[in-house]
Parts: structure tokens; C-alpha cells; sequence
């Protein structure tokens, strides 16, 4: 089988920084069709490669980075990419997904994957220029933001380069840091940490390779009805007016904003925070990711000092404004640019910040421990303070910039109210208000997330009733695959407010020539992926005592708004969801199970 | 009651003797957002009649109101919604509107009767399948009851199979609407009202399962007016007997036009590109409005895969995307058909191709001097990876030599250029090329 007539390039390019040693090797051809790409590749380089039990920050630690069959081609966001990692907020299998454009060009260059290992002596960069791959000092560089980087490697290389790069809190090796490229960024769990442990600032890439696909004509008619379920969607054209914070107002509705760290489901200022005020007051232009059809993104006007951002999305707004009680659209603006322009993860500050607020609130912390600011609930001036100390790494901002989870260490008495799981701080849906997505939190691989599975639907596609458990470990299961093949296509995930599962499998079935007889084999191929990773976290000590929630969540009824006096009725959604995948009680997979996903041949000097 | 069913059925399916019904469903208003197709509604359906449409589907306050419009022996079949639902108010489409969704409901709010007292030709009712066994039977219950009712009246009773819940997968959903067809016409439907599967073989599977007539609706509007027509064209190749389509015709700008363009392939065989022109552009030129350009370089992709081999990539593509200055500010470079190229030539190897009426290289003549590459206004002339040998006679008009590159230039697609129909925004376009002729000038 010839993959580079199946839309790869098969080749990992390979580049060990303790050593200099720059090699290529062939894509484990026999194992494609069973992973695809993206995460499959990710997981199955870091489950069959990583030795168990690897520091997160040590030289050992893989840095995985792909793309996808699509990626590349024409397809809705085919610039999307990937990295893999073991990550040091969570010490989980960890998986985060960028648009932006470095992800073709990675593909054009010639590689499906990028494995960066070792840790250099001195800060590097690594330069790839088609078959030319070099590490060149980056002392020059290091320290500067996101911004600063970007420029100065755009000015030396060029527009038709694409970079990658770290802030200082990733050269710090926070938890809280994240990989940019440009605007977009490789978010969440530290995975800018770990770029940094190994002292590589920047990945700068330039190609010219074409790709091709497996079916030509296949391909192109599947691409046109891909983009035509697209087009054909109010959800995609939603997305396109008003970015991801169109479903500010209903998520509002249904009682499921966090609000005050997760007090309230509900914002008495959210009017002013959702997507149709930031469209008629603060976004001037769309903005697209490479080959994407939606651009949900959006360039604000400036601020008066001339901030300007491309954002905010939805899980920023509410991060930083109804988590922290802050309802002015400027302040998130504000907010936002220190992130971006420093290269932090706005989920992860945000979840600082409300802590710390609510921690303020009860008197568990005082302002002489946070370098003199009193962070009130609502209260921008201190939560900008704050968030320049995490950006430049000084002050209380070295322990904040860690993470909530590292907080709650801390100050062990605001652990029931401290929004993580596993490690990684809760997105912007309310777990109480959203059953479904509360089980997604509890299980996904990668900690509390809303892009491992769970089933938004529940929420504003009107699947199920949200507060209800009935039949909910079954839709996350089968949200969970598909979201599974959806990242190991590596197509970004809002094509598929649109197109389904099957206008997918049309497109990876032309491309690549697989053999996947009906969209369903996608879907197993996603909960084999789904499963690789959760072999992966069980390698590393994770069983049904992680799959949890805070306190808050299982114990304290809500407060208020229609989601009022539920709490997470986690253990009975948990045994169904472990019986529905074929995992024994305690959340292992069972051998039987391995063989039913084909994983047990594949693994067997593993599994045995 | 026979002959009054199959009366109003003809009334519907049978106006141009075809079979096919070119319908509008306009019953938006009591579910989801007060948005402008609702609010002008008289406006919108006036035009659309004017467009020679077959049927409108209409709440029944509206068909109350709106009566004297289907008057006469050339109107238009009236088809009245029988049922409301909640679903379409939970807000992924209209915010403002949203109401918190526990449970899927679902009322009839009109009888047969009273709808034939409206002057209906037909009904239609939803038939929910994929939320849960429960919703799914009270459903099948209801439509089935409303079967009976609408056959004692000798009314035509159209039912929308709709797959929607926490059953329905992008894995499944081809396979339950199926089943969703199947059961409705097993209730006793006499036609259907169906999502496109998205695909012609699908559709035709289903519609050869329900083994009734079908009407294809068309979903969320889209801004390519090409989608709607091409979606209504694969449904009747896929045997569809017409359709009822809601949003792209009352969103339209030109709500008229569109039903003229649809008539047009149901009942006089044109095809998407017949109907959707309506004239003939012998040359075109292409246009961009800058500030449409979110620079997702879709464009530039798709030039790639429509020549050289039809591999994807950026490289060789003969338009680009500018950063420009500032943020956001993209510049869309394309071939503006300016001749400076042409003029430039000193071996006059361009020129414009006399059928496309794109700039053409006859390599032959070409000298690779560069002066086209160096003189382009928007830089899109690019060098070939790769030399050519040209293996002529000798003489000055068949040399025999051989060139290290040769300068790529844009070909405008043959005339149906790739870029202009893959941009999202409509921010690279075509124009017709008029008062040209390639070798008058």
C-alpha cells in the first residue's frame, strides 16, 4: 500500500534535541487504517513509544505533532493540526487541536507527524524548510511574547513561513501555557510547558509538496456535498455572524454559564457579554482559519490603547467574564490580549481567576498573598493585575499560572469549589445543568473538557433533556467516537455543525482509500482511538477514582435558575458508561473488548 | 371520498401533467424567530406565486389570511401544517425566541376538516424518529389517527419523517430517515415531506422504500444560490416528485426567481446551470470584493487541484492571497486581464486564448525572458518548477530548444474558474466579460 497515494506523505520527521539527531521514518502502515491520522497517530506513537511513567517535563516526554489525511486538500478546515503529549497539569494522555496555518504546511513539507524529544542545552528553534531541517539557537528570541516571536521570525523567514511558538510562561513551564501560531492556539493541559522544558521557542515550517488523494473525482464530487451540508446549516451560519459566543444566550437560558466560579448557571449581565453585542459593538472582520468556510473567528476594534485581538470566543468570554463575574466586553478584550499576547490558555486563566475570587470571597486568601491585589468578584483592574503576573511569570503569578488544581494544593479548604478534574480546568458548560456533558467532564481523557465527547447537544441541539442521566452514557459514547474520528481526520469540529458523520466518511473513504464500508466504521474507529487513550491513562495509574467531579458539582444543588437543586447523579451514569464501552468496573478495558476493536493484535507485546 | 383525495392530490403533484410539484413551505412563524420571511409573508408569497409555484405550505392562521391568494383555477395548492413543535424554538437558530427544552412536544392544533374548509389541497404532520421509544410511539399514534381522519375527509395527508434525538448519529441518520420514510408511508401517508440524504444514491433508496411520492425539503438558506438548485436537481434524478422548500426560497433576495429556476428543472428539464444563469456568458472575467476575504486560501488550494495533475497544495497556484497591512486586510491577487503581459512579450508568445478568452501561452515562441513575470501588476505569473523541450522542425516557427522554466499563467479555468466557485464569501466572483472578441484584439 502506497500511502502517498492515499493522501499521506509517510513520513514522521523525528528531531531529538538532546542530541541534534534529525531522522525520518515511514508511517506504521499496517496501523492506518485502524487510526487514521491526527489523534489515532498521536496515541499510537505516544501508547506504543513512551515508556510508562515519564516525567511530563522530563527530556523523554514526546512531543507529537500532525495533521490528518485531509489536511491539505480543499476539504472544510483542512489546516487543522494536532499535538500529543503526556501533559504535566493533568499527567494524563493529552491531545490539543489548532486551526491557524501551520498545519499544511507541515503536510507540504512532507510529514504527517512531528516527534520532538530530548531537551536542548540552550533555547532552540527548529527550522523546516522541506527536506531541510535544522535546530539554529533561539536565544535571541527567547523571553519575548507571542506577538514579538511571530513578527521576528515572519520578518526573517517571510510570509510564506509559518510559525510556532511559545510565550514566557512556556519557557517557565507553567501549566497554564499554550502553543501559538499566530492568533490560534495548541491549548490547555501546559502543553506550551512541555515545548518548554525543552527549551524549543519556535517551530518555523515551509513546503511545496503537493498531496494526493487516493480517488480524485470521488474526492472532489464528496467535497462538493461536504461543503454544500455546510452551507445548508443556521448552526455554520451562526457561527460565521456572531463566532462560537452565538450560544452564549441560550446556554444562558438553560441555566449552564458558569457563573462566580461555577456558583450560578446564570449571568445577569450576560446580554452584555454574548455574541450579538460583541458583533455590534467590538468585531470588525471575520476571521478564517486555513481552508476553513465558516471563519468563526473575529478581529475586535481596537482598544484605546490599541490592543487588538482576534476573538473572543465563547469559552473565553465566559473564562474570563461570567466565571469571574465581569460583564464588560472590553475588560474580556483586555483580558484575552494578555493571554494571546503571552501565550496562555484562556479556559485555564480564567478557572485561576474565578478561583482565587471565590477563595477572596470566603477569606481563604488574602490580598498581601496575592502581591497586594484584592480580586472582587467583577472587579477587571485586579483580575488584569493578575493576569499580568501569570504572563510574566513573577510574583504570586509563578503559583497561579500552575493551575487551579496546584491552587487548591495550596489552599486545600477550597478544593470542593476547585473547577478541574483530573487537573485541567472546567470549560463553559455547567456540569449540574448539563448531565451528559458532566459525565464527559468526569471521564474524558485529558480532564474536564467539552471537546472529548460531550454531548452539547443536550444543551442546544435539543438531543435529550439535559437534566435527566437516562440514555446519557450512550450519547456520549457515540458523540465521543465521533468527535474521536472527527480529530484523528483532524478536520476542525464546527464543519460538523453541518456535515455528519457520513459526509466525513465520504471524504476519508475518497482520500485515502480505506476500506470502511459505511460511516458506522468511522465511528468504531473513533472508540478504538477513545479507547487507545484510555489504555494509555490506565498505564499511568488512572481508574474510576479520577472519572470525577468536584464537590460542587456532587454534592451542592444548584442554586438558582432552571437547573435549580440538581446535583450529578455521576456513579450510575459512570457504571453504564463503563459497561456500554466494555470497560470492567473499575474502567479498564477488557481484553475482550481490546479484541473486538482490533487493539489487541496490534497491542499484544503490551497487552499480552 | 376517493375521488376528493385524488382531486386535491392532482391539485398538487399534477398542475403541469409531470407529476411534480415545484412547492414553498412558509409555516415558519408560530415556531421559530420573527424574522423577515415571516413578517412580509404576503409579499413573499405573492412573489411566489408569481414564479408559478404548485403549492405553499402555510400555519392555518396564515392560510386563513392569505385565502384569496390560492383563488382560482390557476392558484396555487394550499398545504396546511397540522401540528406544532417545540424543537425548532430551543434557540440553535433563533436566540432571541429560545425557550428552555426539557422534552420534545408536539400538538395538532387543525383538523381535516377544518382544513378542507380552508381550501386545503393537502397536510402535512411531523413523524419524530430517534429521540426515544416514547416520543416515537405517541408520534406514530398521532399520525396514524390522522390518517384515518384526513382519508374519511378525502384529504391528501403528507407526512414529515424527522430524525432527531439523542438515537439520531451522523453514523445513522441515513438509515433512520429510511426507516422514518418507510414507516409513514406504512401509517398510510400519500406523500412525504424528507430531508435530502445527500447523496443521490441514498435518496434514491429511500424513495424507492417509501414507494410514494416525496417531496424534498431544503433545509437551513445558504448563501450560494447554487446549493438550492442543485439539492432539488439530485433529489428528482433520485426519482423525487418535487419539493417543499422553505428557507432558500423565503430568505431569498428574489424569492421569484428562484421558483422560476426550480419550475424550471422540475417542469422543463433544464439543468442547475440553465436555470441558474439564465443567459449565456461566452467570456468572463474575474472580480473580488477585498473585504468579503477572510483569507482562508481555499481559493488557492483549489486553483492547485485543478491543474498540474490534480494533486492540493499552495505551491504553483496562479492567484494568491496578500496579508496586506493591518490586520485582516487581505489583498486577493488574481489575474485581472489587464494585457500588460501580452504587450510586454517580445516574442509575442501570449495572447488571448480564442476560445476562454484567458491569457495563453504558446510555449513555442516563449524565450523565457521574464518580462511577463516581472512586469504582472499582482505578481500571479510564477516560474514552472520544471523546464519543457520544445521539439520543433528548426525553423523561427517550430524552433527546437530547450527551456529551464516557462511561465505559468492563469487559464480562468477553461472559463468555469475553480477559485471563484470554492470561495466561501463570494469574495472572488465572476463577471461576464462582455464586448470581447480574442482576436479583435
Amino acid at each position: 500500500m502506497d500511502l502517498k497515494q492515499r493522501a499521506y506523505c509517510d513520513r514522521i520527521l523525528r528531531v531529538n534535541l538532546s542530541t541534534g539527531a534529525i531522522t525520518t521514518t515511514s508511517l506504521p502502515a499496517e496501523v492506518m487504517p485502524l487510526v487514521l491520522g491526527g489523534k489515532g497517530l498521536g496515541a499510537w506513537l505516544l501508547y506504543t513509544e513512551q515508556a510508562p511513567g515519564t516525567d511530563p517535563l522530563s527530556p523523554d516526554n514526546m512531543l507529537i505533532f500532525h495533521n490528518g489525511p485531509l489536511t491539505g486538500t480543499t476539504a472544510p478546515t483542512a489546516g487543522r493540526f494536532g499535538v500529543t503529549t503526556r501533559s504535566p497539569a493533568t499527567g494524563t494522555y493529552f491531545d490539543a487541536y489548532c486551526g491557524g496555518y501551520w498545519g499544511q504546511m507541515l503536510k507540504y513539507a512532507g510529514y504527517d507527524a512531528l516527534v520532538v524529544t530530548g531537551a536542548a542545552d540552550s533555547p532552540v528553534m527548529l527550522v523546516i524548510d522541506n527536506d531541510r531541517v535544522e535546530l539554529r539557537p533561539a536565544d535571541q528570541l527567547w523571553g519575548s511574547t507571542v506577538t514579538a516571536a511571530t513578527e521576528r521570525l515572519r520578518d526573517e523567514f517571510g510570509h510564506d513561513w509559518q510559525s510556532l511558538v511559545i510565550g514566557p510562561p512556556g519557557e517557565q513551564q507553567r501549566n497554564v501555557a499554550s502553543i501559538f501560531n499566530e492568533t490560534r492556539a495548541l491549548a490547555r493541559g501546559g502543553v506550551g510547558a512541555v515545548m518548554g522544558s525543552k527549551r524549543l521557542k519556535a517551530i518555523v515550517v515551509r513546503g511545496n509538496r503537493p498531496v494526493r488523494v487516493f480517488d480524485k473525482q470521488k474526492y472532489e464530487r464528496a467535497l462538493q456535498l461536504a461543503f454544500r451540508a455546510v452551507r445548508m446549516s443556521s448552526k455554520t451560519t451562526l457561527l460565521t455572524r456572531e463566532g462560537t459566543a452565538n450560544i452564549l444566550e441560550i446556554i444562558d437560558v438553560m441555566g449552564a454559564l458558569p457563573t462566580r466560579n461555577f456558583q450560578q448557571g446564570q449571568f445577569e449581565l450576560a446580554d452584555e457579554v454574548c455574541g450579538a453585542a460583541f458583533r455590534e459593538h467590538n468585531w470588525k472582520k471575520d476571521y478564517a482559519c486555513f481552508a476553513c468556510p465558516i471563519g468563526c473567528g473575529k478581529w475586535t476594534i481596537p482598544l484605546d490603547d490599541g490592543k487588538v485581538i482576534e476573538g473572543p470566543e465563547y469559552e473565553t468570554i465566559f473564562a474570563l467574564g461570567p466565571n469571574c463575574a465581569i460583564g464588560s466586553r472590553e475588560t474580556i478584550i483586555r483580558l484575552s490580549w494578555w493571554c494571546d499576547e503571552y501565550g496562555m490558555d484562556t479556559i485555564s486563566v480564567g478557572g485561576v481567576l474565578g478561583f482565587v475570587m471565590e477563595l477572596f470571597q470566603r477569606g481563604l486568601i488574602s490580598a498581601a498573598e496575592l502581591d497586594g491585589i484584592a480580586p472582587v468578584w467583577g472587579d477587571g483592574a485586579a483580575a488584569e493585575a493578575l493576569v499580568a503576573k501569570m504572563a510574566k511569570v513573577e510574583g504570586c503569578g509563578v503559583w497561579l499560572a500552575q493551575g487551579v488544581a496546584a491552587i487548591a494544593e495550596r489552599y486545600p479548604e477550597g478544593k470542593p469549589f476547585a473547577m478541574h478534574v483530573k487537573g485541567l480546568e472546567m470549560p463553559a458548560y455547567h456540569p449540574s445543568a448539563a448531565k451528559g456533558t458532566a459525565l464527559a467532564y468526569a471521564v474524558s481523557e485529558r480532564g474536564a473538557c467539552h471537546l472529548r465527547g460531550a454531548p452539547l447537544s443536550e444543551l442546544f441541539g435539543g438531543a435529550a433533556d439535559p437534566l435527566t442521566i437516562a440514555g446519557k452514557p450512550q450519547l456520549f459514547r457515540d458523540t465521543q467516537a465521533d468527535t474521536a474520528a472527527w480529530d484523528s481526520a483532524c478536520l476542525c469540529l464546527f464543519p460538523g455543525y453541518g456535515m455528519t458523520l457520513k459526509e466525513l466518511w465520504q471524504l476519508v473513504v475518497a482520500a485515502t482509500g480505506f476500506d470502511y464500508p459505511a460511516p458506522a466504521d468511522l465511528q468504531l474507529l473513533g472508540e478504538r482511538v477513545s479507547t487507545l487513550v484510555r489504555l494509555f491513562n490506565v498505564r499511568e495509574g488512572f481508574a474510576r477514582a479520577n472519572d470525577t467531579l468536584p464537590a460542587r458539582n456532587l454534592s451542592q444543588p444548584m442554586a438558582g435558575g432552571p437547573a435549580a437543586g440538581h446535583v450529578v447523579e455521576l456513579e450510575p451514569m459512570l457504571d453504564e458508561y463503563y459497561r456500554i464501552m466494555g470497560w470492567d468496573h473499575n474502567g479498564v478495558p477488557t481484553p475482550e473488548r481490546l479484541r473486538q476493536l482490533g487493539l489487541a493484535a496490534l497491542l499484544e507485546p503490551e497487552v499480552g | 371520498m376517493k375521488a376528493g383525495l385524488q382531486a386535491r392530490m392532482d391539485r398538487l403533484f399534477n398542475r403541469h401533467g409531470d407529476g411534480r410539484a415545484v412547492c414553498v413551505a412558509a409555516d415558519h412563524g408560530y415556531m421559530s424567530d420573527v424574522t423577515p420571511n415571516v413578517v412580509k409573508l404576503r409579499a413573499i408569497t405573492e412573489a411566489v406565486i408569481r414564479g408559478g409555484v404548485d403549492g405553499i405550505l402555510l400555519s392555518p392562521g396564515q392560510a386563513m389570511r392569505l385565502a384569496p391568494l390560492f383563488q382560482g383555477r390557476d392558484g396555487p395548492a394550499l398545504i396546511v401544517r397540522a401540528d406544532w413543535m417545540n424543537m425548532p424554538r430551543l434557540g440553535t437558530s433563533n436566540v432571541a425566541n429560545a425557550v428552555p427544552q426539557r422534552i420534545l412536544l408536539n400538538e395538532k392544533m387543525i383538523t381535516a376538516e377544518q382544513a378542507i374548509a380552508l381550501g386545503a389541497s393537502a397536510i402535512t404532520i411531523y413523524l419524530f424518529v430517534g429521540y426515544d421509544d416514547e416520543v416515537e410511539a405517541l408520534g406514530v399514534d398521532k399520525c396514524a389517527r390522522f390518517v384515518n381522519e384526513c382519508r374519511r375527509a378525502g384529504l391528501p395527508c403528507i407526512i414529515e419523517p424527522i430524525a432527531y434525538g439523542r438515537q439520531v448519529t451522523g453514523a445513522n441518520i441515513v438509515e433512520l430517515l429510511t426507516l422514518g420514510a418507510r414507516e409513514a408511508a406504512e401509517i398510510g401517508a400519500d406523500a412525504l415531506k424528507i430531508p435530502y440524504t445527500g447523496d443521490v444514491d441514498s435518496f434514491r433508496h429511500l424513495i424507492e422504500v417509501a414507494d410514494i411520492p416525496v417531496l424534498v425539503l431544503g433545509g437551513a438558506r445558504s448563501d450560494n444560490e447554487r446549493d438550492a438548485l442543485e439539492l432539488y436537481a439530485e433529489a428528482q434524478e433520485a426519482g423525487a416528485a418535487g419539493c417543499l422548500m422553505g428557507r432558500n426560497v423565503t430568505k431569498s433576495p428574489d424569492p421569484q426567481r428562484l421558483i422560476e429556476q426550480l419550475c424550471g428543472i422540475a417542469h422543463k428539464g433544464w439543468t442547475v446551470d440553465e436555470a441558474l444563469r439564465g443567459e449565456v456568458w461566452e467570456y468572463v472575467k474575474l472580480k473580488a470584493h477585498p473585504a468579503k476575504c477572510t483569507g482562508c486560501n481555499l481559493c488557492v488550494v483549489a486553483c492547485v487541484a485543478s491543474h498540474d495533475g490534480g494533486s492540493y497544495g499552495t505551491h504553483l497556484a496562479r492567484l494568491r492571497i496578500d496579508p496586506g497591512k493591518g490586520v485582516g486586510q487581505f489583498k486577493v491577487m488574481f489575474c485581472t486581464l489587464c494585457k500588460k503581459c501580452i504587450d510586454v512579450c517580445p516574442t509575442q508568445a501570449l495572447r488571448w486564448h480564442p476560445q476562454s478568452g484567458a491569457v495563453e501561452l504558446l510555449v513555442e515562441r516563449c524565450d523565457n525572458c521574464g518580462k511577463c513575470v516581472e512586469i504582472c501588476p499582482t505578481q500571479v505569473i510564477v516560474h514552472s518548477d520544471e523546464g519543457v523541450r520544445i521539439i520543433g522542425s528548426g525553423t523561427p516557427a517550430a524552433p527546437q530548444k530547450e527551456l529551464p522554466w516557462y511561465p505559468v499563467v492563469c487559464d480562468l479555468c477553461g472559463g468555469a474558474p475553480e477559485c471563484a466557485r470554492i470561495c466561501p464569501t463570494g469574495a472572488i466572483f465572476i463577471e461576464e466579460r462582455k464586448a470581447f472578441s480574442p482576436l479583435a484584439e
